[in-house]
């Protein structure tokens, strides 16, 4: 027996989104023809999607041309410089941080065909300018191409002058010294800072 | 350190194969396509968790089959069992490594227990053989003594790739040398540091000579010519081991004899530096080693591995130059 097409594009649809596999792909398909609410619910949910632009300032998700972040005035004069809107939400969400994002869409890698300019990294220094920024936090993956990123835009804004610093790296919480890879725990001791009392 | 028992499920042309090893030398006794070098492999694959033949996973898997192991029961301060299980999956692959039934958070911890020196029908004529296998040999052995020399090497290798792909796309070498550069000079750094530990070792007639493409030279020196090329063309992925032999390129100038007593001046260097550095006996392993030695070398070589006072496994196609001393695995 053979599926109709349509049912079978949605699995194959399914299968681009990360963490879906053959089996999810197919299990998800046949609730959404079974459960007519769903399949609305669906429609009704991507048809909002559509209508989502990328923040003209700081590139992430929104539904107005300047996102609610950018357009709040309390907000620090710091950037931190994220890869994904995902990450951004991630930090957004631990209520630590009360500065401006920019979210540079990617990391550079080559190999996937992603060079410098296909990322918003440009107009960072603009924003670094126009909102007298006084201090930008790169804070993207510890991967060669987060490292790589990091340091091509350290350079493009180094002339700025400001502070530019990145997010720690070492042991994470409540993990043993004996299982932590040299690599971390020499950035660890190198890195360390002065103790923390509270 | 000693192996005293083998276990290869799904490995090579082993569907389920196992052998056990006595102290000194044992010698693997078997006809053409019988496997011998597959237990050599096995031997390495404990200590390296990877072929040292730079074969893939997947391609040591029992054709038709997802997943090998091999278990190995070995006895250093105290018995061990060491498993290593690899399993094919779709697209993705697992690789898992148990220590007395505990799972290992990381697999290159291993390395401060077991050290397994395998060398191959290749590896015997490392000295005349081109550049590039040179240097995957001491990048081997080096990765071996060393996992932070080993994590490195990766490293650096991974951002090679991004560096060539991007000087034939965007060109951003600058980006990337950026990159490489603290990885290569620790690269440089240690091989500098074990050739001159192998050199103190060996005899003065036997020499191995490092030679760095960044020697007095930086990436930025290179950056012109190699956008002009297209692809890199200096950095540690290029450097240069040679041996010399009474101070002449051995390559070139040593004969067949004195090549062959460098290399094994190489081995009992390599068996020195494991002792010196990780403080534990190395296993050796030589495949198809007698073809490569005439009678009389053969007795010889014998003779060194039992003074050697180490566990020692060798393939040989026949009996011929089996003794008495020797443990004798033979299969068919």
């Amino acid at each position: 027996m053979k599926f109709p097409k349509g049912f079978l594009r949605l699995i194959e649809v399914l299968k681009k989104l990360p963490g879906i596999g053959e089996k999810t792909a197919e299990k998800s398909a046949f609730v959404i023809v079974k459960n007519g609410r769903i399949l609305d619910e669906l429609i009704t949910a991507l048809n909002e999607i559509k209508k989502l632009k990328l923040c003209s300032k700081c590139n992430t998700i929104s539904e107005r041309e300047v996102c609610e972040v950018c357009s709040d005035l309390q907000r620090e004069k710091i950037i931190m410089v994220v890869e994904s809107p995902y990450d951004m939400y991630h930090i957004e969400k631990l209520g630590v941080y009360n500065g401006k994002y920019h979210v540079i869409g990617g990391l550079i890698s080559p190999l996937e065909g992603i060079e410098p300019k296909d990322l918003f990294i440009d107009n960072l220094k603009n924003r670094i300018l126009e909102e007298d920024i006084k201090e930008v936090i790169i804070a993207l993956s510890s991967s060669i191409e987060g490292d790589a990123t990091g340091y091509y835009i350290y350079e493009k804004i180094k002339d700025t002058n400001i502070n530019i610093t990145q997010i720690a790296r070492g042991i994470p919480t409540g993990y043993e010294i004996t299982y932590t890879d040299n690599i971390t725990l020499q950035k660890a001791i190198i890195l360390r800072q002065p103790f923390i009392t509270n | 350190m000693l192996i005293k028992k083998l276990n290869l499920i799904n490995f090579g042309k082993f569907s389920n194969f196992t052998a056990e090893f006595a102290e000194g030398l044992n010698i693997i006794v078997g006809k053409n396509g019988s496997g011998k070098t597959t237990i050599v492999e096995a031997l390495a694959y404990i200590s390296f968790q990877r072929s040292f033949r730079h074969v893939k996973d997947e391609d040591l898997l029992r054709f038709g089959e997802k997943e090998f192991s091999i278990t190995a029961n070995i006895s250093n301060l105290t018995e061990h069992e060491i498993k290593i299980i690899y399993r094919k999956e779709n697209d993705k692959s697992v690789k898992r490594v148990y220590v007395d039934n505990k799972r290992q958070k990381l697999i290159t911890k291993l390395h401060k227990e077991i050290i397994v020196l395998a060398f191959h029908n290749y590896n015997y004529s490392i000295i005349e053989q081109s550049p590039a296998s040179r240097r995957y040999f001491f990048d081997w052995f080096f990765s071996l003594i060393d996992e932070e020399y080993y994590i490195n090497l990766h490293r650096y290798k991974k951002i090679l790739i991004q560096k060539n792909k991007s000087l034939k796309t965007s060109k951003d070498i600058k980006l990337w040398n950026s990159q490489l550069k603290p990885y290569a000079s620790y690269i440089n750094d240690i091989r500098k540091k074990y050739i001159n530990e192998l050199n103190s070792i060996i005899p003065d007639e036997v020499k191995i000579k490092y030679t760095s493409t960044l020697e007095n030279k930086t990436f930025e020196d290179f950056e012109e010519i190699e956008l002009k090329r297209g692809f890199s063309i200096v950095g540690p992925h290029r450097d240069m081991f040679d041996f010399y032999y009474r101070g002449k390129n051995a390559r070139l100038y040593a004969s067949d004899g004195e090549r062959r007593k460098a290399f094994f001046e190489l081995v009992n260097g390599m068996v020195k530096l494991v002792e010196k550095t990780k403080n534990v006996k190395p296993v050796l392993a030589f495949d198809e080693l007698f073809g490569v030695l005439d009678k009389d070398n053969i007795k010889k070589f014998i003779k060194k591995m039992t003074e050697l006072d180490l566990q020692v496994v060798i393939t040989a196609h026949s009996k011929d130059y089996v003794e008495e001393f020797m443990n004798i695995i033979e299969i068919s």
